[in-house]
C-alpha cells in the first residue's frame, strides 16, 4: 500500500531539569527523550517498545504536545507542530488524539459518559446543538459497542474494559487522523486485553487512522504494529518492521528484550539473555552508547561515540557500532 | 508417595461489608508437595491473592472456613486456620513466609534495608546485633546484589523497583521457610528485571529445597517457573495439571478461551484477530447461577450449564477440571 | 462507621439553630428589645430563661441571637470561600512561580493568630454586622486557600485532565469543569466547618467586647453581660454559652463527618 508520510520526528529532547539548593539551581538534567528521530506513515501502526525510564510515554505526549519539547522537530501533514501557536494547536488536536493507560484516572468520576465524550466536541465547539451532540456520542459509544444505556451513568457503574472503550470513544470524538495509544491494555485483565486490541485493530481499519501503539507488552505489539520502534533510556535502539524486529533482531538491547519476554508456551522454552544490573538512571546516563553498561558484546569503542542509526535492511534502522552482533 | 507440605481443605474465605457479604475463595483445596512450584493463575477477582493471604492468617475476612494444613520443620502437623494470631506470628517468615507485588508497600520506609533484615532474623532466630548483621550481609550477596554492604544502610526510597523486590525476597527467605508464597511479584517489574527475579527464584528454590506458590495471571511466569498450575475463576479453581499438559490440552473452556486469545512472540497472530472472550470477569458479589463461566462460554448449553454448579472432576491422572461437558468437548486426537 | 450518626447530630443541632433564627418570631415568648420592670428575675415559668438586667426575656434573646450568629457565620464563612477559593484552584493548578508566591503568602497569614489578627482590625475599623463578617473571612481565606490547593494538586494528577488538555482545554475550561467540582466535597465540608469557626470567633470577639454593638441581641455580648450576674441567674451566660456551643458543635460534626 502506498502511504504517505504523516507525522515526522526529528532529533526529538525532553530534558527535565534539576534544580538543587535554597536558591535553586540547574545541576544536571534527566534526558528523558535524548535525540529520538523517526517516522509514521499514514495508516500505519508504529510500535514504540520500551522499559521503564526509556521515555516511551514522554515520546507520546511530546508528538501531541502535552509535554513540550526542550529541542526538535515534528512535521504533522507537512506543518511544524512544535511552533503552533495556541488557536492552530487547537486545531492540530482535532487530528491527533490520545488514549490514556489507566481507565480509572482517565475518566472524570463526576461527569456522566455522555459528558466525557462530548467533552472534545464541546471545547472544539463541534456540534453545538445538544440533542445532535448527544446522537453523535450515542454512535461513537455504539462503534466501541457500548450500548446508549450508558450515556447517563458514570464511570463507577462501568468495569475496566468498558472505561477503556469510553475512552476511545472519547479519542475518536474529533475523528482524528492520528492517536498516540498509551499502553491502553495494560491494566486491563487479560480476556479483556484481546477485546480491546481487537476493537483498535477494527478502528484503525475502518477509520483510517495511523497509531502509535506503546508498550511494554511485545506479543501484543508483534500482533497489532506494522513497525516496532526500540528505546532504551531515552534513545532509538533499533527499528524496522515488526515481523523483522521480533524473527531477527539486529540490536544487541532488542535480542536481550524478546528473549526477557516469558512465554507461556512451555515447548518453545529458549536459553534466555538474562541481563545484569538495573537500568541507569536517565540523570545519568552512560556516555557514548547508553545500553554498554549492561550489553555482553560491549567494547571499549563504545563508550566513546554516540552510535548513529545505520541501516541493517529494508526500512530496517540499528544504533550500533558493531555490525557482527548479535 | 510423598506426604505433602500443604493441604488446603475446603478453604472458604467470606468477606462482608455493610450491605452484602460476598464468597472470595468457594471451598477450595489442594496439595502442594515439598519443593515443588505450583502456580495458581486467574484474572482479578478469582481469589487467587486472597488464597495467599488466607494461608497466611492475613485476609480481613468476616469468616474463613476449612483446614490449611502445614507440615512444620520439627515434623507436626498443625492447621494453620486454628492458630491464634500469636502463634500464627511466629509461623510467618519462620515456617512460611509471603513476597508481594509492590515492594514498597511491604517495606517500612523509615528504616533502613538492614534494620529490616535484622528485624527478620531476629525475630525468629534471635541471636545477637552482629550475627544478624553478618547473615544479613550473607543473605544479600547470596542473591546477586552488588556492593551487598552499601545496600544495607540504604533506605528503601534509595533502591530500584528490581533492588527492592531483591530486599523483600532476603528477608522473606531469611529464615529458611519451607514454603514460599509469591503474590504478584514481577508484576510491576520491567521484563528485563522479571527475567532476572525469575531466575532468582529458582536458584533459591534449587538451593533450600522450598515449595512456592506462585500466584500470577501471566501465563508466560507460569511456564518459567511452575512444574503444576491450578486456574482460578470465580472464587473456584476450575483446572488442575501439569503446566505443559494444561497448555497443549486444556479441559475446561475458561482456560482454554484464555490461553487462545493470548498473543505470544511464539505464534504469528498479526493481521488476524484475536480469539477474545466475550464479555467481563463476573462481579463476585453477583456470581452467574450454575457454572460462573457460563455467560462468556462457547459450549454452553442450556439448563445444564446455568442451573448447576459444576464439581471438579479427575480427567486424568493428577488432572482436575470443573466443567460439566468436558468430556464430550475434548479437541479432537487429544489425551 | 461513626459518621453516620455524627453527620445525624450535626445536623440535628444546626436545625435548631436554624429554626430559631428563621422562626424567631413565632417562636420567642418575648419581643427580645423590650424592657421590663421584672429586672434579674430568676429561672419562672413565663421566663424560662429568666430576664436581664434591663428586664428583657433572655430565652427570646437568645432565640433571636441566633440571627446575628448564622448570618456573621455564613457570611464570612462565604467570603473566605471567595478568596480562598480561586487563590487556591488557580495557585494549585497552575504550579511554578505563581504557586510559589501563592504558597508564601498563605503561609504568612496562617501562621498569625487567628482571634489577636480579628481583635486588631476589628479595634480598628469597629465593630458592625458587615464589619465583623469581612474580617472573619479574611482572617479565615488562607485556610480555605490551602485546603482547595492541596486538593487540586491530587486531582490534577488524574489522567482525564491530560485528557482535557488534549481536547483542546484551556485552564479556565479545566478548573471550571474538572477541577473545581472534584473539590465540591472537601469545599462543602470545609464551608460547614468555616461557619463554625467564625461563629465561634465572632461570639469570643463579642465576648471580648467587640461585637455587635447593644441592643441587638447576641450571644458572645449576652454572656458577657450575664457574667456580673452569674450569682443571680447564671442562666443568663449559661444560656447563650450553650447555644454557641451547640451551634459550632452541628457546624462541625457536619463538616468533619464528610470523610
Amino acid at each position: 500500500m502506498n502511504r504517505t508520510t504523516l507525522l515526522e520526528v526529528t532529533n526529538l529532547r525532553k530534558w527535565y531539569a534539576i534544580r538543587r539548593g535554597v536558591i535553586p539551581r540547574v545541576v544536571g538534567h534527566i534526558r528523558a527523550v535524548d535525540d529520538v528521530s523517526f517516522e509514521i506513515k499514514s495508516r500505519e501502526v508504529l510500535g514504540l517498545a520500551g522499559e521503564s525510564g526509556s521515555g516511551k510515554t514522554t515520546i507520546g505526549r511530546s508528538l501531541l504536545r502535552l509535554v513540550e519539547p526542550t529541542s526538535g522537530q515534528i512535521t504533522f501533514n507537512g506543518n511544524e507542530v512544535t511552533t503552533l501557536d495556541p488557536s492552530a494547536l487547537r486545531r492540530f488536536r482535532r487530528k491527533a488524539q490520545i488514549i490514556f493507560q489507566d481507565p480509572y484516572s482517565s475518566l472524570d468520576p463526576r461527569m456522566t459518559i455522555e459528558e466525557i465524550v462530548a467533552e472534545p466536541l464541546r471545547v472544539q465547539a463541534i456540534e453545538p446543538e445538544r440533542r445532535r451532540r448527544r446522537d453523535r456520542v450515542a454512535a461513537l459509544l455504539s462503534k466501541v459497542s457500548i450500548s446508549n444505556d450508558y450515556l447517563d451513568r458514570r464511570p463507577r457503574e462501568l468495569s475496566g474494559g468498558q472505561r477503556q472503550r469510553v475512552g476511545i470513544a472519547r479519542a475518536l470524538a474529533v475523528d482524528p487522523e492520528f492517536i498516540v495509544a498509551d499502553e491502553p491494555v495494560a491494566s486491563l485483565d487479560v480476556s479483556i486485553q484481546a477485546q480491546i486490541v481487537n476493537l483498535l485493530q477494527d478502528l484503525k481499519d475502518s477509520l483510517g487512522l495511523a497509531i502509535l501503539f506503546i508498550s511494554h507488552d511485545i506479543a501484543v505489539m508483534r500482533h497489532i504494529a506494522d513497525r516496532i520502534a526500540i528505546v532504551y533510556l531515552g534513545k532509538l535502539m533499533e527499528i524496522g518492521s515488526a515481523r523483522e524486529i521480533v524473527e531477527s533482531p539486529r540490536h544487541p538491547y532488542t535480542e536481550a528484550l524478546l528473549s526477557a519476554v516469558p512465554n507461556p508456551d512451555p515447548r518453545q522454552r529458549r536459553q534466555r539473555i538474562v541481563l545484569g544490573g538495573d537500568i541507569p538512571s536517565p540523570a545519568n546516563p552512560p556516555s557514548g552508547c547508553v545500553f554498554r553498561t549492561r550489553c555482553k558484546y560491549a567494547i571499549p569503542a563504545c563508550a566513546q561515540t554516540i552510535p548513529q542509526l545505520t541501516a541493517v535492511g529494508a526500512g530496517h534502522y540499528k544504533a550500533c557500532i558493531r555490525d557482527d552482533v548479535p | 508417595m510423598m506426604a505433602s507440605l500443604l493441604e488446603v481443605r475446603d478453604l472458604s474465605v467470606h468477606y462482608a461489608d455493610r450491605t452484602r457479604s460476598l464468597l472470595a475463595v468457594n471451598s477450595v483445596s489442594f496439595d502442594l508437595a515439598p519443593g515443588e512450584t505450583v502456580a495458581l493463575v486467574g484474572e482479578s477477582g478469582c481469589g487467587k491473592s486472597t488464597i495467599g493471604l488466607a494461608i497466611m492468617g492475613l485476609a480481613t475476612a468476616k469468616r474463613i472456613e476449612g483446614t490449611v494444613t502445614l507440615a512444620f520443620k520439627n515434623g507436626e502437623r498443625r492447621n494453620l486456620a486454628d492458630l491464634s494470631d500469636r502463634a500464627m506470628q511466629d509461623v510467618r517468615g519462620n515456617e512460611v513466609a509471603m513476597i508481594f507485588q509492590e515492594p514498597m508497600s511491604s517495606l517500612n520506609p523509615v528504616h533502613t534495608i538492614g534494620w529490616q533484615i535484622r528485624e527478620a532474623i531476629t525475630q525468629h532466630q534471635g541471636g545477637s546485633r552482629a550475627s544478624a548483621d553478618g547473615a544479613a550481609l550473607n543473605l544479600l550477596s547470596q542473591l546477586g546484589i552488588p556492593d551487598a554492604e552499601r545496600c544495607l544502610h540504604a533506605y528503601p526510597h534509595q533502591l530500584s523497583g528490581g533492588m527492592r523486590q531483591r530486599v523483600m525476597i532476603a528477608i522473606a527467605l531469611s529464615c529458611r521457610p519451607s514454603l514460599l508464597i509469591a503474590d504478584e511479584p514481577t508484576t510491576a517489574l520491567d521484563v528485563t528485571v522479571q527475567a532476572q527475579i525469575l531466575e532468582l527464584l529458582k536458584r533459591l528454590q534449587a538451593e533450600t529445597g522450598m515449595a512456592i506458590l506462585f500466584i500470577t495471571h501471566n501465563f508466560g511466569v507460569v511456564a518459567e517457573i511452575a512444574q503444576r498450575t491450578m486456574v482460578m475463576y470465580a472464587g473456584q479453581i476450575v483446572e488442575t495439571g501439569d503446566y505443559g499438559e494444561v497448555f497443549h490440552s486444556p479441559r475446561m473452556p475458561y482456560t482454554r478461551a484464555l490461553l487462545d486469545s493470548l498473543p505470544h512472540l511464539g505464534r504469528v497472530t498479526a493481521g488476524t484477530r484475536l480469539a477474545a472472550i466475550p464479555g467481563q470477569v463476573p462481579n463476585p458479589a453477583a456470581l452467574p447461577s450454575g457454572c460462573a463461566f457460563h455467560p462468556r462460554c462457547r459450549y454452553f448449553v442450556e439448563n445444564l450449564c446455568d442451573s448447576r454448579c459444576p464439581p471438579l472432576e479427575q480427567s486424568a491422572n493428577h488432572r482436575v477440571v470443573r466443567c460439566l461437558r468436558w468430556k464430550e468437548i475434548l479437541a479432537p486426537g487429544q489425551p | 462507621m461513626l459518621i453516620r450518626p455524627r453527620r445525624i447530630l450535626g445536623f440535628a443541632l444546626v436545625a435548631c439553630a436554624l429554626l430559631c433564627a428563621l422562626l424567631a418570631n413565632i417562636i420567642a415568648p418575648y419581643d427580645p428589645l423590650r424592657s421590663s420592670i421584672d429586672l434579674l428575675s430568676p429561672s419562672t415559668a413565663s421566663h424560662l430563661f429568666g430576664t436581664d438586667e434591663l428586664g428583657r426575656d433572655a430565652l427570646s434573646r437568645v432565640i433571636f441571637g441566633a440571627r446575628t450568629s448564622l448570618l456573621i457565620g455564613f457570611g464570612a464563612a462565604l467570603v473566605a470561600m471567595v478568596i480562598g477559593a480561586p487563590v487556591g484552584l488557580v495557585a494549585g493548578y497552575a504550579g511554578g512561580r505563581l504557586d510559589v508566591v501563592a504558597v508564601m503568602i498563605i503561609d504568612l497569614f496562617v501562621s498569625l493568630p487567628g482571634l489577636v489578627l480579628a481583635l486588631v482590625i476589628t479595634a480598628m475599623v469597629g465593630p458592625s454586622l458587615l464589619n465583623l463578617t469581612l474580617v472573619l473571612g479574611l482572617v479565615m481565606w488562607p485556610g480555605v486557600a490551602r485546603l482547595i490547593r492541596g486538593q487540586v494538586l491530587a486531582i490534577r494528577e488524574n489522567s482525564f485532565v491530560e485528557a482535557a488538555r488534549a481536547a483542546g482545554g484551556t485552564p479556565a475550561w479545566i478548573i471550571g469543569q474538572h477541577i473545581w467540582p472534584n473539590t465540591m466535597r472537601v469545599t462543602a465540608a470545609q464551608f460547614s466547618v468555616s461557619v463554625s469557626l467564625a461563629i465561634f470567633t465572632s461570639s469570643s470577639l463579642s465576648f471580648l467586647g467587640l461585637g455587635i454593638p447593644p441592643p441587638v441581641p447576641d450571644w458572645g455580648g449576652m454572656v458577657r453581660s450575664g457574667y456580673d450576674f452569674l450569682a443571680v441567674n447564671p442562666l443568663l451566660s449559661l444560656g447563650p454559652g450553650a447555644a454557641v456551643t451547640i451551634t459550632v458543635l452541628g457546624f462541625y460534626l457536619i463538616g468533619s463527618s464528610v470523610e
